[in-house]
């Protein structure tokens, strides 16, 4: 799974958003290192939304302006739960051994 | 200020598919304009670089899911189109009201996607282009008169992809839009002399381009078999016009660019279908 492809996921995990939602969103979980452009977002949506992970809940529109909110299916919150237990673990690989850098100088 | 903004990002989306701007365009223009600052008036370099990539890979990832049999129709079918259309305009210029009517009829049957209506009329406009070369044949009183092999090429190279689709194993062809029928218009705009000759082949090349620029950011490879069918007789015409005496540089360097451009296309076509078949 992509980096961006997480973060949308991860962004969803609450509540369902719509697509300027889903930007500041991903922009406050990733400490601003993801800004999604709108064509970024919206072929991430498509391509997440085909392999069934999320898909739009309601469209409403307010002052003049269509919002699509996009919710996480369960297969979409499977995969994200899949998704960090693997790069928790691949994590682990190094930061334990930080860890041990950290108590024993020489390694360091 | 919004109303402005609005339509110069609602133009950005031309690359979308179609059925996909319909379906998610007004969301996406509303998410761009929750996006701006108070005081922006043009979409950012950031926004339009990812729209017009965004819109061409949602292509690609249409054109994916096609079969390659659909892709060569479309193809074959879009390259016929523009030379019936070209031809049109030519016709258009003589004074010939039985000719311009036969070929209208073959250039608007591929248009609709009638293919044996068209494969019929521009089988018998190839026929009746290629009577003055067979000198035991008078020409008939409703045709005019054209004396080269290239000119007979321009219908004949459509007349046989026609065939090809008109085979039963191949599927329907879509109708195309009306909008093309003004490249027959422009066609047969009464203009003459050097300028115009560089301003078409600097257009024909400028279109090449975009054709390469879609293929590639597109993963699609219509355009490529579009181009290399509206060039075949073009080709024909440069090497009877080198076969006929020294050829003026200039227009060689034309043809060589072209067939360059067409290399490439075929080359960037190869690739894309064989990581699509290995995906």
């Amino acid at each position: 799974m992509s980096e961006p492809s997480y973060f949308i996921l991860a962004a969803l995990l609450d509540d369902p958003l719509h697509g300027y939602g889903i930007i500041k969103k991903t922009a406050e979980l990733s400490d601003g290192r993801i800004q999604l452009a709108a064509g970024t977002l919206y072929g991430a949506l498509d391509r997440l939304a085909e392999e069934g992970l999320l898909l739009a809940d309601r469209e409403e529109v307010v002052e003049g302006r269509t919002r699509r909110y996009y919710r996480l299916t369960d297969r979409g919150s499977h995969a994200l739960h899949r998704e960090a237990a693997r790069m928790e673990q691949a994590a682990r690989i190094v930061t334990r051994r930080s860890g041990l850098a950290a108590t024993n100088p020489n390694l360091a | 200020m919004n109303g402005r903004l609005r339509r110069r990002y609602e133009r950005l989306l031309f690359t979308y598919p179609s059925a996909y701007r319909a379906a998610h365009g007004a969301e996406i223009i509303s998410t761009l304009l929750d996006a701006v600052r108070p005081d922006q008036q043009l979409p950012s370099p950031r926004e339009t670089t990812s729209l017009l990539l965004g819109g061409l890979r949602m292509r690609a990832r249409q054109a994916a899911k096609e079969s390659p049999s659909r892709m060569w129709t479309d193809g074959l079918h879009l390259g016929v189109l523009l030379i019936v259309l070209v031809n049109l305009g030519h016709a258009l210029e003589m004074l010939f009201p039985l000719w311009i009517a036969l070929v209208a009829v073959g250039a608007l049957a591929v248009l609709r996607g009638w293919t044996r209506t068209a494969l019929a009329a521009t089988a018998v406009a190839g026929l009746a282009v290629a009577r003055p070369l067979l000198p035991q044949v008078a020409l008939p009183w409703w045709l005019p008169g054209y004396g080269d092999w290239s000119a007979v090429a321009r219908y004949a190279v459509p007349a046989v992809v026609l065939a090809v689709l008109a085979w039963p194993r191949v599927g329907r062809l879509h109708a195309r839009s009306w909008w093309w029928l003004v490249l027959p218009a422009v066609a047969a705009l009464p203009l003459e002399g050097d300028a115009l000759s560089f301003a078409k082949a600097g257009l024909e090349v400028g279109l090449l381009l975009v054709v390469l620029v879609v293929v590639v950011g597109a993963l699609d490879f219509r355009p490529a078999i579009a181009a290399a069918v509206y060039l075949a007789p073009g080709l024909l015409y440069a090497a009877e016009s080198i076969a006929a005496g020294p050829p003026n540089t200039l227009a060689l360097s034309y043809w060589v660019v072209l067939a360059a451009l067409m290399v490439g296309l075929a080359a960037a076509a190869w690739r894309i279908r064989r990581e699509q078949l290995t995906q």
